[in-house]
């Protein structure tokens, strides 16, 4: 006990000590709460509004406010609890959270792959991107009921992988994923699974010395959950409930297989086993369509017949990829009435099933930028709105780096900025700011096994001569990044 | 003292009943949305009486002496969205200002249009009878929201007030033996066609039977972003001001939203957005038929608004405890002659001022660099 560690945190002003020669994983501590222990509070003006949670085993000891308690309880102590299906536990979903108004409805038992919003309380479901799920206004997910539309710029294709995130974790959780346009094959290049707890920690074990947020930074135990971007901002509205990423906490939870997750960790090197009862429905995009029908009704025609004929109980994915695009679509999807029509008739399905359906539509912005009054209304009739700008030139770049294996250890370099221009229920209600993340600077960095957003921040100064070197082969590297963010 | 269920000193001037015959202006644009506004007003103009009994007391010498003119006055209202649903809106209300739309419904002082849910119906041909499929809590069922399975508008004798009866809401459907879809919610119409005849029809149905409860009642009606119709189909603009002022002359007043982001507007300032556009260089001189209808309807609406209250966002980038930015400027129908003496002494002003919506629906208004005080 002689070396006590005392970590601190402004962070929700609580704190934490962890003797530093007993580090235990975060599910090794047995928990108990000391009420009205002799220690004292680290905020003594707020002293009542405090109280302890010590382990019996290593005797370190965390103090929450009474506040937060049940998000506390919930989030660290009932370890996995959290990341289950609801239908699972359905104990841990019953607690109010704050913020929620129950103005929502409980979530029904048998839906897989969601879970309550720990700010409304509203039922949410995962991207399939973890980076993105924290994103999402404090959400932890994609509220189910809302649209996600993903712009990109340029001629490459991050939106899509997005895509297959958001498909593969669908079909991961039972979703009846709905695929726009894309023929079957499509489906069979969805990355596989970084599945098992084995696998997982075999990748943790490797990765753990590069990895940015390693280990050694004990600080991070409540960090950790939160995620890169996370414990930058939508910390602050709602601390330690960030989605819990199957990969990170995949190691020790051998009682959770990884159908439970809410996220998983897809390899887009790998391939996915399609399970013999995925749901999969195809929905085909007539090419030669007479020129006064929507080649989009068809669309919403079969995912409402789906969504009415299938039980109540099945969430539904709508994927609709890179869509105007000529490759896909006829030349009379970019007429505004077609275009603008299927959104708002879309629109108006998701908000009739407030629990069971998602959508999710990318668009390349080079046939219509984001000027463009058509694009603004598509925009404003999808409930989140993500803008992808590609850093030109950088790909070769950070391949190059990559290999010589030289700026790796320091961070992944960005391959591009991502902004959120609208984010779902959070825009509607009429909220920006406030640490939403709408109009941040945000970087992301696709990676074979995911996709990191992070705060986007300028490489050092040409003359922080210090910086420089600890930049090292990055330096150059760097320097591409600055000149490209000016163009 | 929670600035929940209430309106913020600063924009209650501004939210009070407008006077006759007067059209307001609201304004957003894509991150900034103008809901909050909306509800302040529905605040304002059902706030006595309606609100829900637990979020009474405490803030009721404040609404007296603010608004206490207001509070003798018998205001119903008709919204009519075609962009946001009724559970939406129910939600928001009750959130924002602590009002109860679906009881304010049954008192006949409010009335829903719904212009999301049916207005293009996808595939109303087919429906098979299904469990019911949406609402899985119980108690969701009896406010779920008008999803009548499109049949056309003739054999929809719901038409809001009229049906209220839980008696009366299986018999107007004996034609459809399946009818498992939920009834719609009391006092919620749905336009099943974007025509603005069909439209027209709903909306002045609702308006003239709504205030025959008194005959003192004045009637205020909120249309929600029906510039949505100019974009979806081929509404001109000039058609859509028409019905605008076609519904105008049927109620006490109006309050209008609508979308103004930069793109939607450009096309009417051309020279004035030319720099920006520019920017985008192969976007510069392009303007469609959508960009051109909106900006010809804003505008023109613009001109005949008192007042118009935009909300936008903070142009300095975003910050943690600010939403946007709500500037309430006078529009082309300010009338000089008619103010009356409350705005002659200053209070409806122009004025700019910043705005948080916070977590928990409230929201607080105020001046810049006054953050902490609103």
């Amino acid at each position: 006990m002689s070396d006590m560690v005392w970590y601190r945190g402004s962070f929700l002003g609580d704190s934490m000590w962890c003797p530093a020669s007993e580090k235990l994983e975060d599910n090794e501590h047995q928990w108990q709460k000391n009420m009205g222990s002799s220690r004292k509070s680290p905020y003594p003006r707020y002293s009542r509004r405090w109280f302890e949670i010590g382990c019996n085993r290593c005797k370190c000891a965390r103090f929450f406010s009474t506040g937060r308690h049940d998000e506390y309880l919930s989030s660290t102590m009932a370890f996995r609890k959290r990341n289950i299906g609801i239908g699972r536990t359905p104990t841990t979903s019953s607690e109010p959270l704050q913020g929620g108004d129950g103005d929502v409805p409980a979530v029904s038992e048998s839906l897989r792959g969601t879970r309550p919003s720990p700010l409304t309380g509203q039922p949410t479901t995962s991207t399939g991107a973890y980076s993105l799920d924290s994103l999402l206004g404090g959400h932890a997910g994609l509220a189910l009921g809302s649209s996600l539309f993903i712009e990109e710029n340029g001629t490459t294709d991050f939106a899509g992988a997005l895509l297959r995130y958001y498909a593969a974790e669908g079909i991961v959780h039972g979703h009846t994923v709905h695929i726009v346009g894309v023929g079957e094959q499509w489906v069979k290049e969805l990355p596989g699974l970084v599945g098992a707890s084995k696998e997982a920690e075999a990748m943790e074990g490797s990765s753990k010395k590069s990895a940015v947020d390693s280990e050694k930074m004990k600080i991070a135990w409540r960090y950790e959950r939160l995620g890169q971007a996370d414990a930058d901002r939508a910390s602050r509205v709602l601390p330690g409930r960030g989605p819990v990423s199957n990969a990170s906490q995949g190691a020790s939870a051998e009682t959770d297989t990884t159908e439970q997750a809410f996220c998983h960790t897809f390899d887009l090197a790998k391939r996915l086993t399609l399970p013999a009862d995925a749901s999969i429905n195809h929905i085909a995009i007539s090419p030669n369509p007479s020129p006064s029908v929507s080649p989009l009704t068809a669309i919403l025609q079969s995912l409402n017949q789906h969504l009415t004929t299938s039980p109540p109980n099945t969430v539904h994915r709508l994927l609709v990829p890179t869509i105007t695009s000529p490759a896909l679509y006829p030349p009379q999807t970019g007429n505004p009435e077609h275009f603008l029509q299927f959104f708002h008739s879309l629109r108006a399905l998701l908000r009739q099933y407030p629990t069971r359906l998602t959508a999710m539509i990318t668009l390349p912005l080079e046939l219509y930028p984001r000027q463009s009054g058509l694009v603004r209304w598509a925009e404003t009739l999808c409930d989140g709105v993500v803008e992808l700008t590609p850093f030109p030139h950088l790909m070769d770049a950070s391949n190059t780096s990559a290999e010589s294996g030289g700026a790796r250890g320091v961070e992944e370099h960005p391959q591009g900025m991502l902004k959120l221009h609208k984010l779902p229920v959070t825009t509607e209600r009429g909220g920006g700011g406030g640490g939403s993340g709408v109009g941040d600077d945000l970087a992301f960095t696709l990676s074979r096994r995911k996709f990191v957003i992070k705060p986007f921040s300028l490489p050092p100064m040409e003359g922080d001569q210090e910086a420089q070197q600890g930049q090292a082969e990055g330096g150059a590297l760097g320097k591409a990044t600055k000149v490209d963010i000016e163009f | 003292m929670s600035n929940r269920n209430r309106v913020p000193p600063l924009l209650e001037p501004y939210v009070r009943l407008p006077p006759e015959a007067s059209l307001t202006l609201l304004t957003g644009v894509l991150d900034a949305t103008p809901t909050w506004l909306v509800v302040r007003y529905l605040d304002s103009l059902l706030g006595n009486g309606g609100r829900l009994q637990n979020t009474r007391g405490g803030n009721e010498d404040i609404m007296d002496n603010s608004n206490g003119t207001e509070d003798q006055e018998d205001v119903a209202v008709v919204l009519v969205s075609w962009m946001r649903d009724w559970e939406f809106w129910k939600t928001e209300a009750r959130r924002g200002g602590g009002l109860d739309l679906a009881r304010l419904a049954q008192q006949k002082r409010f009335a829903f249009v719904d212009g999301l849910t049916n207005l293009f119906a996808p595939a109303p041909s087919d429906k098979v009878a299904p469990p019911p499929t949406r609402s899985l809590a119980p108690q969701q069922q009896p406010t779920a929201r008008s999803t009548v399975p499109a049949r056309g508008p003739s054999t929809l004798p719901i038409r809001g007030p009229p049906v209220r009866t839980p008696a009366a809401a299986p018999q107007p459907l004996p034609a459809h033996p399946q009818t498992t879809s939920p009834t719609p919610a009391p006092g919620t119409t749905t336009l099943t066609s974007p025509s603005l005849p069909h439209a027209a029809e709903k909306i002045t149905t609702l308006v003239t039977t709504l205030p025959s409860a008194s005959p003192a009642r004045k009637t205020v009606l909120i249309l929600d972003s029906p510039s949505a119709l100019l974009a979806t189909t081929s509404t001109p603009a000039s058609s859509l001001s028409s019905f605008i002022l076609q519904l105008r002359s049927l109620v006490h007043s109006t309050l209008l939203v609508t979308e103004a982001d930069l793109p939607f507007l450009s096309a009417a300032a051309q020279a004035a957005y030319g720099g920006v556009r520019g920017a985008y260089g192969e976007m510069a001189g392009k303007v469609t038929p959508v960009e051109a209808e909106h900006a010809a309807f804003v505008v023109q609406q613009a001109h005949g608004a008192r007042l118009v209250i935009s909300a936008r966002g903070l142009e300095t980038g975003v910050a943690r405890d600010v939403s946007g930015v709500v500037r309430v400027g006078r529009g082309g129908g300010w009338d000089e002659e008619g103010e009356s003496e409350v705005e002659r002494d200053g209070v409806v002003a122009e004025m700019e001022v910043l705005y948080y919506v916070q977590a928990d629906g409230g929201v607080r208004v105020f001046e810049r660099g006054a953050g902490d005080v609103g």
